[in-house]
């Protein structure tokens, strides 16, 4: 670029700039060096590898992140087969697909807290609908959903593949109906049935917007919190329902340890980086029209 | 092998999208007889339902009334791949995630093909469409003429009895265009399939196919051969539409038992006296000693010939060929008449073609 076009480019690049500067790279900065303070708070500095060690030797943190891990490799794969279904009914509807899709996109936009506080009683032990259905179809006794070690996560999960549901089947709707109808058309002349053009046609030509929906969805379950923290509630960490971020805010929060609160950020940072250089090649990799 | 096609009194209506209340006649009652064997072409300006008549016959529209027929049977309810019937579309429709190997055995899989049968047969129309070398390749790495013919492939692949190609050129540039349309008669011919292509090109359509149906507004105006469309138009629309230059048109006049064209007779005629629209093609015209006066505008050469814009008295213009021995430049005033045999009459109020004089 030239000279004068930088210096004409830069007015407008550069609110956005001071913005991202004082929130976001700023307390990154910080955070990164707060995570090498051997000291718990800010105002005074001790630098040192110790943070990071205690962290790695910490039952609770790797346990949390073992959770993170399950929860993300679960419900991701599963949010998006399920959706994956819903959009193919929904494309194949012509009458009130506006209506479904709108009923199918509620979820993202009611508040997590409200939606779980539903769940909650969906998940009651003794007077729940989950109880009730699976006692009725399987004879199961009552499971302790949220207040059990051994069934939190699983509840957690439930509830997070409910609520990523709605974003993942917006967008797998919305590149469904973007392919190009002639595709289909040529399918039926060569004579494919609706699962060879499901699996051969549709589903490859949508591979772009799937691997763009299976990382966007896996940084969004590695950064789980919310669910964990509207339907478990504080004490998920006795329910080992704890994640990477519950972790942090347990740091911060309860404990006041400023500096594994940062360690334990800049290695989910890393991770979700990590993330991010996969979903480059995994959509660099499914673009059919790079020759 | 091959099928003779015919249509008859089909009708397809749409739903106005803007305003379902109304409907939108795309093909309107036409009875249609396709000869086997023959390279057809269905033509017409865009809009004429040429198209979905093409797609009415492959099976992938629906058709409001009439019935479609192969050789004797009824295919009007028959399911697309049950027609027999390979399509080649406007963009051809390769699928981008499969190679092109991989496209031309599509159809073939589904149809639950040997594998090496199928391997085999990928190979032969590969090789009929000369692209044994590109087999390996992905849609996106080919020409636009390279992806045409693994389209045309891909429908010859399942041995259809029909190939039916919906504005096959379109996307090509001009000179691949040239040697597409030679290529697609090439093929037509190595396989005797009968093929039907639709098309808005009069050039394209007169080049290559055996027959013509030209199509207008949803209704057949008329079938033959490019020589005899071209020769005997029915109608003011055909006579217009086929040949370049376009033919020029006259506002005429039968007066006293002849045809006057702004008080130029033009040949004797027994009937009633009333307006006539005169059609007369360029080459058709010369210079005269008798007929209409007017100012040569432009000249360009085609080689042999010149082809002359004339501006009448009246403000008409007029193209004219020339043969080069004639010598006439621009700026010049030139007297032109047509020659005899090769003046067309159409009836002023329908367009219907009355004689030739």
């Amino acid at each position: 670029m030239k000279q004068q076009e930088i210096r004409k480019a830069l007015p407008y690049l550069l609110p956005a700039f001071i913005i991202l500067l004082v929130f976001t790279f700023y307390p990154l900065a910080n955070a990164f060096i707060q995570s090498f303070n051997r000291l718990p708070t800010p105002d005074k500095y001790d630098l040192s590898l110790k943070t990071y060690q205690w962290l790695l030797k910490d039952v609770t943190f790797i346990n949390a992140i073992r959770n993170t891990l399950v929860y993300s490799f679960v419900t991701v794969p599963i949010s998006i087969a399920i959706s994956l279904m819903i959009a193919a009914l929904l494309t194949s509807i012509q009458r009130l697909r506006v209506f479904f899709q709108t009923v199918y996109f509620l979820p993202y936009v009611t508040s997590a807290v409200a939606v779980a506080f539903t769940w909650g009683y969906l998940f009651n032990a003794d007077y729940g609908l989950i109880n009730l259905i699976l006692g009725h179809l399987f004879g199961l006794a009552k499971i302790p959903w949220i207040k059990d070690p051994q069934y939190a996560m699983t509840a957690v999960m439930i509830f997070g593949i409910w609520r990523s549901l709605a974003f993942n089947v917006l967008i797998l709707t919305t590149g469904m109906l973007s392919i190009d109808p002639q595709y289909y058309k040529a399918a039926r002349v060569d004579g494919a049935n609706n699962a060879t053009t499901f699996f051969k046609i549709t589903l490859p030509l949508l591979a772009p917007v799937v691997s763009y929906v299976f990382t966007i969805g896996l940084i969004n379950a590695f950064r789980v919190f919310t669910e964990v923290y509207a339907l478990i509630g504080s004490y998920a960490r006795i329910y080992n329902a704890n994640t990477m971020v519950f972790y942090i805010f347990d740091q911060l929060w309860v404990y006041k340890d400023y500096s594994l609160a940062s360690a334990a950020s800049v290695i989910l940072l890393l991770i979700i980086l990590v993330l991010t250089g996969f979903s480059r090649w995994l959509s660099r990799k499914t673009d059919y029209n790079a020759s | 092998m091959c099928v003779r096609i015919r249509l008859d009194d089909v009708t397809v209506r749409f739903q106005d999208r803007k305003n379902p209340k109304n409907e939108v006649i795309a093909v309107n009652k036409v009875d249609l007889e396709i000869p086997e064997g023959k390279l057809i072409c269905l033509l017409g300006p865009s809009g004429c339902g040429k198209s979905t008549t093409l797609f009415a016959i492959a099976g992938l529209q629906e058709l409001t009334e009439g019935k479609i027929y192969f050789r004797d049977k009824d295919v009007t309810h028959l399911d697309t791949q049950e027609r027999k019937i390979g399509l080649v579309f406007q963009n051809y429709a390769l699928y981008p995630h499969m190679t092109v190997a991989g496209n031309i055995a599509f159809p073939l899989k589904n149809a639950k093909w040997k594998k090496q049968d199928i391997e085999a047969r990928v190979l032969e129309v590969a090789t009929i469409v000369q692209i044994g070398d590109l087999l390996d390749r992905k849609p996106a790495q080919l020409s636009g003429g390279q992806q045409q013919r693994v389209a045309i492939a891909r429908a010859l692949a399942k041995k259809p009895e029909i190939l039916l190609l919906d504005e096959p050129l379109s996307n090509l540039d001009a000179k691949l265009r040239h040697s597409t349309r030679e290529e697609i008669k090439r093929i037509q011919k190595a396989t005797g399939i009968t093929t039907v292509f639709v098309t808005h090109d009069q050039e394209e359509a007169m080049t290559i196919s055996d027959e013509i149906v030209i199509m207008e507004a949803g209704n057949f105006i008329q079938q033959g051969k490019p020589q005899d469309v071209y020769e005997r138009p029915n109608n003011l629309f055909v006579a217009g539409f086929i040949g370049s230059p376009t033919m020029n048109f006259f506002k005429g006049r039968f007066e006293n038992g002849a045809v006057m064209v702004d008080g130029y007779r033009i040949a004797g005629h027994s009937g009633q006296d009333g307006p006539v629209t005169v059609g007369v093609r360029a080459e058709a015209i010369q210079v005269k000693e008798k007929g209409l006066l007017g100012l040569v505008e432009n000249v360009e050469l085609l080689g042999r010939e010149r082809l002359c814009r004339v501006r009448l008295e009246n403000g008409q213009e007029v193209s004219m060929v020339a043969s080069i021995d004639t010598l006439i430049e621009e700026e010049q005033n030139i007297t032109i008449g047509f020659v005899t045999g090769k003046v067309y009459l159409f009836d002023a109020e329908t367009g219907k073609a009355l004689a030739r004089v």
